[in-house]
């Protein structure tokens, strides 16, 4: 069952690593689909108080595995739709987690890797993180609600620099634009760890959930008919035309190599 | 030729002499500078005795290019920015209102042109660039809260003094500067007054990024680089996506500041320090 990732749960902290190393840690559906089980369960599991996202080896995430809607657009296999389902239904599940969630950026991250952080609460990044989103290229549209949480975040210029010009951010930009709360250097990754799980370990669980919901209720209110919006416009894209000439163009390259 | 912005709001005619529209005279001169290369249309703020002010022409003008590259194929960005060394000096009220006979219509006049430059900031799908290759001032800052990337050079500068002025925020800036540069900022910079350098402007994420001086010249070519391998079904797609959601309540904080403007331009307040104002300027 080789879903892409490495879970493991220490002292209430949930881990779970992007691991499918010899695709740069890219997200299937099964990987999508295994992540939002957990975090559903993990929700309503009282000895869970946190959950840690980050990526093994070079990279963080290559993000969405637009290999299978390659295939559905060269007629071979699989349903773009499932990508879609997955997709939300990981979506949905950070949305929903009531606890904390964690990401460090450990490198090179793309698509969802770097719109998933909008729903997460803390988020770091080693010196060598990159953020890169390709939606425009690809012909797809911005997803995880970031149309409307990145620009809030970082200010439109920053955000639209990545989510629309396609550009690569770097990690100090990305401290620079808030996006990102410390740097860590590659030294201290392990001592760093260690000490956010000691913090997490200690959190007032209950008081937590409360001021997180509480927070989430004020400024998140309208993220559900962004969620549905969002939605509305990648179906569309993952159906045109220009997608599937995009996805033909990336076949023609990758068979090149 | 006849230069029509919005049928129902502002009509001008222009023939070899003058511009006219309720006895009020406007500037044949339109203050920019246009040109359009591989698709990018390059709009220069161009009145150096001036300091690049934006008169009522130079809003008219800047309005029906960027409604007419809105459905041009051919075109698919824009890109602002200043000759020589200012970006803008931003609205030129005092020229404006020299030139009035009726006081009313003078007013009405030059908000009603600054609206339709606004609108069609708002409403255009394609890329808006913003360079500010100098000291930006009123509209020339507000605006960049309605394009999508804002570069600045080292010596660029922004401030918006309509509070000393007696004016009001406008271009959605009252709604939209407190979101990307955080209350404390948008507060300094719109109710104080103070002047941002381009480091304070990045650092509040109203600037994407500081160009160097040196490099402006490859940083441009580099750009226009970009914008030519851009998916603009893409781009339009995805920048319809994010406009969405905060559409609706631009255009209403857009009326609503309208409203404030529109009084203020009739207050006192307003009128005397233009007065002082234009008491400064003729002792020089």
């Amino acid at each position: 069952m080789d879903c892409g990732i490495a879970v493991s749960l220490k002292n209430g902290v949930r881990t779970i690593q992007f691991n499918n190393t010899k695709r740069k840690n890219t997200l299937t559906v099964k990987t999508f689909l295994t992540i939002s089980e957990i975090l559903n369960e993990d929700a309503s599991n009282d000895k869970i108080r946190g959950t840690i996202f980050t990526g093994t080896g070079e990279y963080f995430t290559s993000g969405n595995d637009l290999s299978a809607a390659l295939k559905q657009v060269l007629k071979i296999e699989g349903t773009i739709a499932d990508i879609q389902f997955a997709y939300k239904a990981f979506a949905r599940a950070l949305i929903q987690y009531p606890k904390l969630l964690v990401v460090i950026v450990n490198g090179p991250s793309i698509g969802i890797g770097v719109t998933m952080c909008g729903l997460c609460d803390l988020i770091y990044a080693t010196e060598n993180a990159t953020f890169m989103t390709p939606f425009v290229k690809f012909g797809i549209t911005i997803e995880g609600c970031s149309t409307d949480l990145l620009p809030k975040i970082m200010g439109h210029t920053k955000a639209n620099e990545m989510l629309l010009l396609g550009r690569t951010i770097t990690a100090h930009d990305a401290l620079q634009a808030n996006l990102v709360s410390k740097i860590i250097p590659q030294r201290d990754i392990a001592n760093f760890v260690e000490d956010l799980h000691k913090e997490i370990e200690q959190l007032n669980m209950a008081s937590f959930i409360n001021n997180k919901k509480l927070m989430k209720e004020g400024t998140q209110k309208d993220l559900l008919d962004t969620f549905h919006r969002e939605n509305d416009y990648l179906s569309e894209a993952l159906n045109s035309e220009n997608f599937a000439n995009n996805m033909a163009l990336f076949a023609k390259r990758k068979s090149k190599l | 030729m006849l230069m029509s912005v919005d049928s129902t709001r502002f009509k001008v005619q222009v023939n070899a002499i003058k511009i006219t529209s309720s006895n009020v005279i406007l500037d044949m001169d339109s203050g920019i500078v246009e040109s359009l290369k591989d698709g990018v249309r390059n709009i220069q703020f161009n009145n150096p005795k001036r300091k690049n002010a934006i008169s009522t022409s130079t809003y008219l003008k800047v309005a029906e290019i960027l409604n007419e590259d809105a459905s041009n194929d051919e075109v698919v960005a824009t890109i602002f920015t200043g000759t020589g060394e200012y970006f803008t000096s931003g609205n030129d009220i005092s020229g404006g209102l020299k030139k009035f006979d009726d006081l009313d219509a003078a007013i009405a006049n030059s908000v009603s042109a600054y609206e339709a430059m606004a609108e069609a900031l708002i409403q255009y799908p394609k890329l808006l660039v913003v360079l500010v290759n100098g000291p930006a001032i009123g509209v020339g800052v507000t605006m960049c809260g309605l394009c999508d990337l804002v570069y600045a050079t080292e010596n660029a500068t922004f401030s918006t003094p309509f509070v000393k002025l007696g004016l009001t925020i406008e271009a959605g800036a009252s709604v939209l500067f407190p979101k990307i540069m955080g209350r404390t900022k948008a507060n300094e910079m719109l109710l104080f007054g103070k002047t941002f350098t381009a480091q304070e402007a990045f650092q509040a994420n109203l600037v994407s990024r500081v160009i160097p001086q040196g490099d402006i010249g490859s940083f441009v070519e580099d750009l226009h680089k970009k914008i030519g391998k851009l998916n603009m079904v893409g781009f339009v797609n995805n920048k319809n996506l994010m406009k969405d959601s905060i559409q609706k309540d631009l255009l209403d904080t857009f009326y609503r500041e309208g409203n404030y403007l529109r009084k203020a331009l009739k207050s006192e307040n307003f009128m005397n320090n233009m007065l002082l104002f234009m008491n400064r300027k003729s002792k020089l």
